[in-house]
């Protein structure tokens, strides 16, 4: 059926019948014999549609019947309705849980890629930096730069890679570490490489990061050179301390 | 025994009688809580309403009495979480109305029965009795009215609903529950052979 376009007067006719309407609004239709007519129309129409004639009996049997089939249901089949918006509850928190791991996933190996810059892995790089060469050397200059900017980043007060002898071309990127393991190995490995400064021990030895030496101003998980200064990383919570070794006194900080 | 609404005492001058929703409070707590005589009582409350709604929503007795048990079923599994933001009449011709849409739905992808709106036209011709005749022509008109619109009449007409309500039952504006109930009335006069006498009122303009 069309339905005809909004008719101002049937609006109107339609607002005094269902009480929606002003005084004034009802005296006016009231007073005009055609919306009077249409009016008496519309409450016919309204009279016929609630003449509904059902069976008491009928409807009885129809209540019966639903209360009866609803109390019938046994726990699990009202449990199984229910399973559904459960069901799509659990996947919905499912979904959250692994987007939250995929994206830890996404930073981290984004993180590990850019901190270990063309050469491949740590350990890949520490075996490598064994045999000294042109490729190895731009490489540790440029993860010395890594590490002088990170501090830079966190403190301010970090020497610069300028500072430290490395190239200004180098990138400084605080954020590219993954673990303090892998910056402690890079730093290592690159120091040790570089020449310029040493990561020591008691001997003069390559430090193992899980046995650093322990001196008063804290346990260090690593020792290096900066310059010709004696620096150590120190942990604290999830910041790393870069201390000067002499004197104790926080050189930087950053976050791995 | 049968029972209509027009045939039933009305307070208000002709208009069915709604629910008590102070009653239906106590009782919805009580159902809530799995009290099976509180839950007959609500739905019996209801009953000829729900009934009605689907008659007029779906047009013919053997889709409204599907609808109705449907819709009674979903009373009972839902009324443990009504959330008392609307009153329960209302939640209930709510959920009335949306019985009937899936009954109407799943009626359109059944293949053309007898019941439908075609056959109600048809056995007008041959319905010996007048009462019968114009209750038959006025399902059949009412079905030839958009879903859109006959729910809003229907839920104004046999619910007593005021705009606000249909709206939120139907989760429209106000403002277009009032233009499809005027459509809609419109419409239904027209079908039904009222059409709107020529404009024939005196105007202050010679």
């Amino acid at each position: 059926m069309n339905v005809p376009d909004d008719l101002p007067d049937d609006l109107v006719v339609s607002a005094v019948l269902d009480g929606a309407a002003t005084d004034a609004t009802r005296r006016s239709v009231a007073a005009d014999p055609v919306l009077a007519a249409r009016l008496a129309v519309f409450g016919a129409l309204r009279d016929e549609m609630r003449d509904v004639a059902a069976s008491d009996d009928l409807l009885d049997q129809l209540r019966t019947a639903a209360v009866a089939s609803f109390a019938g249901e046994p726990p699990v089949q009202r449990a199984a309705q229910r399973r559904p918006r459960l069901a799509t509850r659990q996947w919905a928190t499912r979904q959250w849980v692994a987007a939250a791991a995929a994206a830890v996933v996404l930073v981290a190996g984004i993180g590990l890629f850019t901190s270990r810059g063309p050469g491949g892995s740590s350990a890949e790089d520490a075996s490598r930096s064994s045999t000294a060469g042109p490729a190895t050397a731009a490489f540790t200059e440029r993860a010395t730069a890594d590490v002088a900017g990170t501090g830079a980043a966190g403190a301010g007060t970090l020497p610069t890679a300028k500072a430290a002898g490395v190239p200004e071309s180098a990138p400084a990127n605080l954020g590219a570490v993954a673990s303090l393991d892998a910056l402690a190995a890079t730093y290592r490995v690159q120091v040790t490489r570089n020449g310029a400064a040493k990561a020591t021990g008691a001997t003069g030895a390559t430090q193992a990061t899980g046995a650093p030496p322990t001196t008063g101003c804290g346990t260090p998980v690593a020792e290096a050179f900066l310059g010709d200064t004696l620096v150590r990383l120190e942990l604290r919570g999830d910041r790393v301390d870069v201390v000067e070794a002499a004197t104790c006194k926080l050189i930087g900080s950053f976050t791995p | 025994m049968s029972s209509s609404y027009a045939a039933r005492p009305e307070p208000t001058g002709g208009a069915p009688r709604r629910p008590s929703s102070i009653d239906d409070a106590e009782l919805v707590g009580r159902a809530a809580h799995g009290e099976r005589d509180a839950l007959n009582t609500l739905l019996r409350q209801h009953q000829h309403r729900m009934y009605a709604i689907c008659l007029r929503m779906t047009g013919n007795e053997a889709d409204a009495r599907d609808a109705t048990q449907e819709a009674m079923l979903a009373v009972c599994r839902g009324v443990s979480r009504f959330d008392r933001r609307s009153s329960f009449s209302t939640w209930v011709y709510r959920v009335t109305t949306n019985a009937c849409l899936d009954e109407l739905r799943r009626r359109a992808r059944r293949p053309l029965a007898s019941g439908s709106p075609t056959d109600v036209t048809t056995r007008v011709q041959v319905a010996p009795d007048d009462a019968v005749t114009a209750r038959l022509t006025l399902d059949a008109a009412l079905a030839r009215l958009p879903v859109d619109f006959r729910a809003a009449l229907v839920l104004r007409e046999l619910c007593e609903l005021d705009y606000a309500e249909i709206a939120q039952v139907l989760r429209i504006p106000p403002g277009t529950v009032r233009s499809r109930i005027a459509r809609a009335r419109a419409a239904l006069s027209r079908d039904l052979g009222n059409r709107p006498a020529p404009d024939d009122r005196p105007t202050n303009t010679p």
